[in-house]
């Protein structure tokens, strides 16, 4: 194991885990809350780290893009009053 | 399979479940987030690559291989400059020059027999494997599709001989800047024939992968660790 791609998972196993309970504590009930907070730290750390990877395209980033988009597509909704 | 690949698909299993017995049995929240966390850290650890060896032994082995290089050129007091060859076999060899003759009459020789003592373009020479011959053949299973990517593989990932790479490429030149370079100290003829232990291994690998001949045209060192070195490819040069 590289130095490099072990701090990777551990800060982003960390900040993933430190999120789950901060959001805990404070009551948040919304699991697309939870979920948009890990899609975050998964591209800060990705940003920070550039982790090199088996595979030249980042599937994961993208389903977690999509997965964001589609969770900010229902908040936009949900404030402009458009039911879907 | 390797540590991180075992640690991915444990995290994933593990994610599976607890999302899976939160959301459906429990009906936590912050527990199915939990579980999710895990299958998104299982994923990001299985999709890094494969590290059978430590970086830190392959970057013991590398500097130990230096130190033996030194002593072979230290032996046959060499003052060339080296030039680097494709790869025979999947290895790649330098030959230098015992007296101290422009690289380029080399380059346009012929083939450069595999003995330790050779001649080439009129050059009685050595010819060694450097240091890095054989990494950039360890990184193939990486689909690796520029140069940039292998070095990157080979200095950064798997040898940790650099932090960082970036590369310009002029036609047969080749600008790499290496970042937090570990530079073997105490080799002076190796650093003087073959260039720094980063810079050998940067040359070895475009020789691997363009399969022509190269050399160091310069290599400036700032501070400590940062080095920029040019290398020229010898395109139209005689296959090994």
């Amino acid at each position: 194991m590289t130095f490099k791609n072990s701090l990777y998972i551990i800060s982003l196993a960390t900040l993933v885990g430190i999120s789950t309970v901060s959001l805990a504590a404070i009551g948040q009930t919304g699991l697309d809350v939870y979920v948009s907070v890990f899609v975050i730290i998964y591209f800060a750390m990705s940003a920070i780290f550039s982790p090199r990877r088996r595979v030249r395209f980042d599937f994961l980033g993208l389903a977690l893009f999509c997965i964001f988009a589609i969770i900010v597509a229902f908040r936009v909704a949900s404030i402009l009053g458009i039911q879907l | 399979m390797a540590s991180y690949q075992h640690l991915g698909l444990a995290l994933l299993a593990f994610g599976a479940v607890v999302s899976a017995t939160s959301f459906f049995v429990l009906q936590s929240v912050p527990l199915t987030a939990l579980g999710l966390g895990a299958i998104m850290v299982g994923i990001a650890s299985a999709m890094l690559p494969p590290t059978s060896v430590p970086s830190s032994l392959v970057k013991e082995m590398l500097q130990n291989s230096a130190t033996n290089i030194e002593a072979i050129l230290e032996e046959f007091n060499v003052k060339g400059r080296a030039l680097y060859l494709p790869p025979r076999d999947g290895r790649v060899t330098a030959f230098i020059s015992i007296e101290d003759k422009p690289v380029l009459e080399v380059a346009s020789s012929g083939e450069v027999p595999l003995r330790v003592l050779s001649m080439a373009g009129g050059s009685r020479g050595v010819t060694v494997f450097p240091p890095g011959s054989e990494l950039p053949k360890s990184q193939d299973s990486y689909r690796e599709t520029t140069y940039e990517d292998l070095l990157r593989s080979v200095l950064v990932d798997a040898s940790e001989l650099a932090d960082s790479v970036k590369i310009t490429s002029q036609g047969d030149i080749e600008v790499v800047e290496i970042k937090s370079a570990k530079v073997v100290p105490r080799l002076p003829k190796f650093d003087a024939c073959l260039g720094s232990l980063p810079s050998s291994v940067a040359a070895s690998a475009l020789a691997y992968k363009t399969n022509s001949r190269v050399s160091i045209e310069g290599e400036e060192r700032y501070g400590d660790s940062r080095i920029i070195l040019t290398l020229r490819r010898y395109p139209g040069s005689v296959a090994e």
